[in-house]
């Protein structure tokens, strides 16, 4: 068959043009160290690609918030570990209020130390955490949890809602305790029920005014709050567990999200060096050829 | 003898023409749309000498076109198809790179919004967490709109490129119609120039590359062009005429191109372009941008919606009910351009839910509550039957004929809708033993006559509308205010206020304050009947009227009346007068505030209907709970007829919803026992629910639900525990709201089963398929378009080898024939030398 002169040289340009084209894609892809530059390079893994790069997203933004979770539990166990010892130092002295061979004056004194470690218990009832909300007031977090009204009795501000937070796709976890849950009221024998706050007030004055009975009471009373607190640091320490397992489960997700995305996206370097010498051959050969070919001429071997 | 001379002489005078052709070859090597040429030299016609023929030369023939009209319509065809693929390629490459991109697709942004949605939801309180959800929420509308306006971008772009390249089409067509009137010089297309030709095809080619057309040539050469189906549709060029075509925008379906062929002569409207760029331009458009765009709209207006749902579901951080986050802008055509954010204060951010119960600091148990709101679905009716949900003043509706199977004794009249504003609702001439009866969703009995347990059993049922578990409480029946149900101003008999006229300056024309009348009850004309009243049967402003004993006449009734009135303070006193056979009963005239009640204490509308009066439940102000309404007839038995009433009703409006009602006011839940619960309202002490704890097989924990509040208790309640449940107006750190538009994150909004961002990528990846099918093609039909064009190029090419080799041929040919003229001159020499 018949090449017609301008075929043969439109034909080896384009060839060239293609190498060139090809050499400079490989070039840009190890700039970068992508395997794909833009999604109309690889139109079909697009869509993958976009898909995975959200996930891995949700994940670190899960992991997050379970930082923060983690961040606020921690705050929210010294609080209840001070508040526990508080509570035995509280105990203590109650006991040995309660020793009958005890004067007033000495009653007194342990009063005054009761008072201040109330006083105390008080002002970790309204600890705030990192982001300045108070821990304990449900989710009236700019009103302390507990305050003291004008006649000094001790009231909840609070409410009870409990809040929780993402942490994963469909799973939450538990983020607020209220006040009252805490710090927690005492049903007596009798039935009756008594504000945590209000049942030490009760003891502290019973220890003043001499009266046994009432630090006695005020012993039970402190068995059963402990109990509440002690409750409430088990239920601290098994949230953070859970958040911990969790978030070891997110990182492992994500890790892997991470490891095929990189699979499709990232560049295989030994491959495209490869690739690159085998272009950079294919186009010095295509140049080199063309050369030749194109200074064949017939008119250069007649010789008029 | 042959003449020697001549012949060589012929074949000098051939071979330079034979030279010129191939120098011609050799000048054109590069010239666009040129075939090569060739000579065609023939024998001269020989002389017969004797018995045999002798040749006399050569002569120069002709100069061929070397040609092939099928390998020149195979190569505009291919043609035609790698040039649509070529635009529809780039096109798409240029979408998918936007769509795809990370700094303007949507999946960042969708995925920004979601995320710091999460971490408000972690920190509801944080001022700094509400100002960064506010600024990707507008981050995310804005996203909608640079992507919206790329697409526009590609629209314009496209549009013009279409504009151009049919301008281009309707100067090839007008060319080649004057090429026409060129060729119509000969008859034969033999006898053309070639390079007349050459430059015909050439602007084929052209026109061929921008759409695909259909061709005839007629012997002379000239041609026939259309590009409809058939050669006789869609004509281009016919003749010496050219039909342009001209593109305008679709009046039926925008932002669609249509083209019309000879728009102002005959018109015709042109079916569609497959093929070549414009065709490839179109498809991209109708194919694949139109759909791209169409969905991004449709993704911005499900996101829109449910966002907004959620939004104006919460409260802010300032206790307010939340408003719509995102808005469109009025005026613009799409979903997606016009996207806006509407909220500029952070504090406006409704992350709080609308509810919250608090558990009461003494309670003995230890259950914690948690609470959420859900529409209920009750079964049963949702508004008054038939015309009398219509009944909005100033019509007034009837519903004549309501049946009372004696196998029931009741019939449902429908439902009292929570905010019904001034409702009267009238049973007219009651039967004896017909009687209304409004109750509660909770079995609470607001009017009527006490049930018996048959008739409890009958009405307080989950299936007419009631909630699970109702019990019955007549505690409240026909009770006069402020001890009324939720204190709601209801009264059921006969009722007139005082009535109220407008009035008119008469000169200025000005309205004035109403003109009030004292309140005047006038009865039907009135029936002496046989019975008589027992005591406390019936009831006039909230006192028992005394016995009266039958037969009655109207002149009985008005001094029973007014004997039992008389004790009552003069500017109050409500006085009975005969006025034409009816029974009338006014206040003093001075008073302007007081309205008349005449209602039923132990007796039924049937006395009522003695005095001439119908029985009407009258509600004054707006309901505030749904209230069932029943109509009972005593006197049906197993064996009776069917009984019938006629009901009329009418009512000012319908304003508010229950949500709204139970935020407003607070409820607490009383636990009687450790099974036993009371629900009260606040405000009135009203108890609104009396039940038992309903075990939930589902669920291990105890729950109850209230109008749709629903309750869930950590662990079972404990006798005398309160929880009181209210609107939430100061618990900024709740974050319910943000939770729930958390989960829209993964909820499948979108048809198909998807989400928002999977709706979207999904959308990438059909892009993707398009790009990737076009890429495809678009190198088949490279190798196609190749192949054609060496097959005409192998033919019509030029190649410079051959030529030298031509050149060289014609000249030694030429040399030759010289010679021979010399061999001839020698010849002829030697003849003169013989002496």
């Amino acid at each position: 068959m018949k090449i017609s002169t301008s075929f043969l040289f439109d034909r080896a340009t384009e060839r060239l043009s293609i190498t060139q084209n090809k050499l400079a894609t490989t070039q840009a892809q190890m700039a970068v160290g992508k395997q794909i530059l833009s999604p109309s390079a690889a139109p079909d893994q697009a869509a993958a690609i976009q898909r995975l790069k959200g996930e891995v997203q949700r994940q670190d933004s899960h992991i997050r918030t379970l930082n923060v979770a983690l961040s606020r539990f921690a705050a929210e166990e010294t609080a209840l570990n001070a508040s526990n010892d508080l509570l035995i130092r509280l105990k203590e002295l109650a006991i040995q209020g309660a020793n009958e061979t005890l004067g007033t004056d000495a009653r007194q004194a342990i009063g005054m130390e009761m008072k201040s470690l109330r006083d105390q218990l008080l002002s970790l009832s309204n600890t705030r955490d990192d982001s300045g909300n108070y821990m304990f007031s449900g989710t009236r977090v700019n009103t302390p949890a507990f305050a003291e009204d004008a006649n000094g009795a001790v009231v909840y501000q609070g409410d009870q809602t409990q809040t929780r937070i993402p942490a994963g796709v469909e799973r939450t976890v538990q983020f607020t305790r209220a006040g009252t849950d805490v710090f927690s009221r005492v049903v007596r024998d009798s039935g009756e029920a008594v504000g945590f706050f209000e049942a030490l007030d009760q003891m502290i004055h019973a220890t003043n005014q001499d009266e046994t009975s009432g630090i006695q009471t005020g012993i039970a009373d402190m068995t059963a709050m402990h109990n509440m607190l002690t409750l409430s640091q088990a239920q601290n320490g098994s949230d953070q567990q859970v958040i911990s397992a969790q978030k070891d489960v997110l990182e492992e997700t994500q890790l892997r999200l991470k490891s095929t995305l990189s699979e499709i996206e990232d560049l295989d370097y030994a491959e495209a060096v490869t690739r690159m010498n085998k272009e950079i051959m294919g186009l010095e050969a295509a140049m080199g050829s063309f050369s030749k070919i194109s200074g064949l001429s017939l008119f250069d071997y007649i010789r008029g | 003898m042959s003449d020697l001379l001549s012949i060589g002489s012929s074949g000098v005078t051939a071979y330079p023409r034979a030279l010129a052709t191939v120098s011609n070859n050799i000048a054109n090597v590069n010239t666009d749309g040129y075939s090569r040429q060739d000579v065609s030299l023939t024998a001269n016609q020989p002389r017969q000498m004797g018995g045999s023929y002798l040749g006399t030369g050569a002569r120069f023939d002709a100069v061929k076109r070397q040609y092939d009209a099928f390998v020149e319509s195979n190569l505009r065809n291919s043609n035609s198809d790698l040039q649509s693929q070529k635009p529809l390629l780039s096109y798409v490459n240029r979408l998918i790179d936007v769509m795809g991109d990370e700094s303007i697709g949507l999946t960042t942004a969708m995925n920004r919004f979601f995320e710091s949605a999460r971490d408000l939801s972690s920190d509801p309180a944080s001022v700094v967490s509400r100002s960064i959800f506010l600024r990707d929420a507008d981050g995310l509308a804005a996203r909608f709109r640079q992507l919206a306006g790329q697409f526009e971008i590609l629209d314009n772009e496209t549009r013009q490129s279409v504009e151009t390249d049919v301008g281009q089409v309707n100067a090839l067509t007008q060319q080649l119609s004057q090429m026409n009137k060129q060729l119509n010089k000969h008859s034969n297309v033999a006898n053309q120039p070639s390079e007349l030709l050459d430059q015909r095809d050439l602007l084929l080619r052209e026109l061929s590359s921008l759409v695909a057309v259909k061709t005839r040539f007629e012997p002379n050469g000239a041609i026939t062009v259309s590009v409809g189906d058939i050669l006789d549709q869609g004509i281009l060029v016919n003749q010496t005429t050219a039909r342009a075509i001209s593109v305008s925008a679709s009046s039926i379906e925008p932002g669609k191109l249509e083209f019309i062929i000879d728009a102002y002569g005959t018109p015709e409207t042109m079916s569609g372009v497959s093929s070549g760029k414009i065709g490839g331009v179109m498809s991209f458009r109708d194919q694949v941008l139109k759909p791209a765009s169409d969905a991004l709209d449709g993704l911005a207006s499900s996101l829109v919606e449910s966002v907004n749902a959620v939004h104006s579901d919460g409260v802010d951080a300032e206790g307010l009910l939340g408003n719509d986050l995102f808005g469109f802008e009025k005026g613009q055509t799409g979903k997606a351009t016009s996207m806006t954010m509407l909220i500029q204060d952070a504090n406006r951010v409704a992350a709080a839910g609308q509810f919250r119960v608090i558990d009461d600091p003494l309670n003995s148990g230890t259950a914690q509550a948690r609470i959420h709101y859900e529409k209920p679905n009750y079964p049963g009716p949702v508004q008054l039957p038939g015309d009398l949900a219509l009944a909005q003043a100033p019509q007034i509706a009837t519903l004549t004929g309501v049946r009372i199977e004696p196998s029931q004794g009741f019939s449902s009249l429908g439902l009292i809708p929570i905010g019904t504003q001034d409702l009267s609702l009238t049973l007219q001439s009651p039967g004896p033993g017909q009687n209304l009866q409004v109750l509660t969703r909770d079995g609470r009995h607001v009017l009527g006559k006490a049930l018996n347990a048959t008739q409890q059993g009958l009405l307080v049922k989950h299936s007419n509308g009631m909630e699970a578990g109702a019990t019955y409480s007549s505690e409240r029946l026909n009770a006069s205010r402020p001890n009324t149900y939720l204190g709601m101003d209801v009264f059921m008999g006969a009722k007139a206020s005082v009535s109220l006229s407008q009035q008119f300056d008469a000169v200025t024309g000005e309205i004035q304050a109403p003109l009030k009348t004292a309140a005047t009850l006038t009865s039907k004309t009135f029936v002496n009947s046989t019975d008589g009243f027992a005591q406390g049967a019936l009831r006039l402003n909230g006192q028992d009227l005394p016995e009266l004993s039958g037969p009655i006449t109207l002149s009985k009734v008005v001094d029973w009346i007014n004997t039992a009135t008389l004790s009552a303070p003069a500017n109050s006193r409500v006085t009975a007068i005969a006025q034409d056979n009816k029974l009338v009963l006014r206040r003093p005239a001075g008073n302007l505030t007081d309205d008349i009640r005449l209602g039923m204490g132990s007796g039924t509308p049937a006395d009522l209907k003695r005095l001439g009066f119908d029985t009407t439940i009258s509600i004054e102000g707006s309901t505030t709970d749904d209230l069932l309404v029943f109509v009972t007839d005593e006197s049906l038995s197993q064996s009776s007829q069917v009984g019938s009433v006629d009901i009329s009703a009418q009512f000012k409006g319908i304003q508010g919803d229950m949500k709204q009602t139970l935020r407003a006011s607070a409820l607490r839940v009383e636990f009687t026992t450790d099974q036993n619960y009371k629900i009260i309202d606040n405000r009135t002490q009203s108890v609104l629910a009396e039940r038992s704890l309903i075990p939930d097989p589902l669920s291990a924990t105890p729950s109850l639900s209230y109008r749709g509040l629903k309750l869930e208790f950590s662990t079972a309640p404990k006798a005398g525990d309160q929880f009181t449940i209210d609107g939430n107006r100061d618990g900024i750190g709740n974050n319910e709201t943000m939770l729930r538009l958390v989960e829209l994150e993964t909820e499948r909004l979108m048809p198909g089963g998807l989400t928002i961002t999977e709706a979207y990528i999904e959308r990438v990846n059909q892009v993707g398929n398009v790009a990737r099918q076009a890429a495809i093609s678009e190198q088949a039909l490279q190798v196609v378009y190749r192949q054609a064009l060496e097959a005409r190029d192998s033919i019509s090419g030029v190649s410079l080898d051959e030529e030298a080799s031509a050149l060289v041929r014609f000249q030694q040919a030429y040399q030759a024939n010289a010679k021979v003229m010399q061999t001839a001159m020698a010849l002829f020499d030697s003849i003169l030398q013989v002496r």
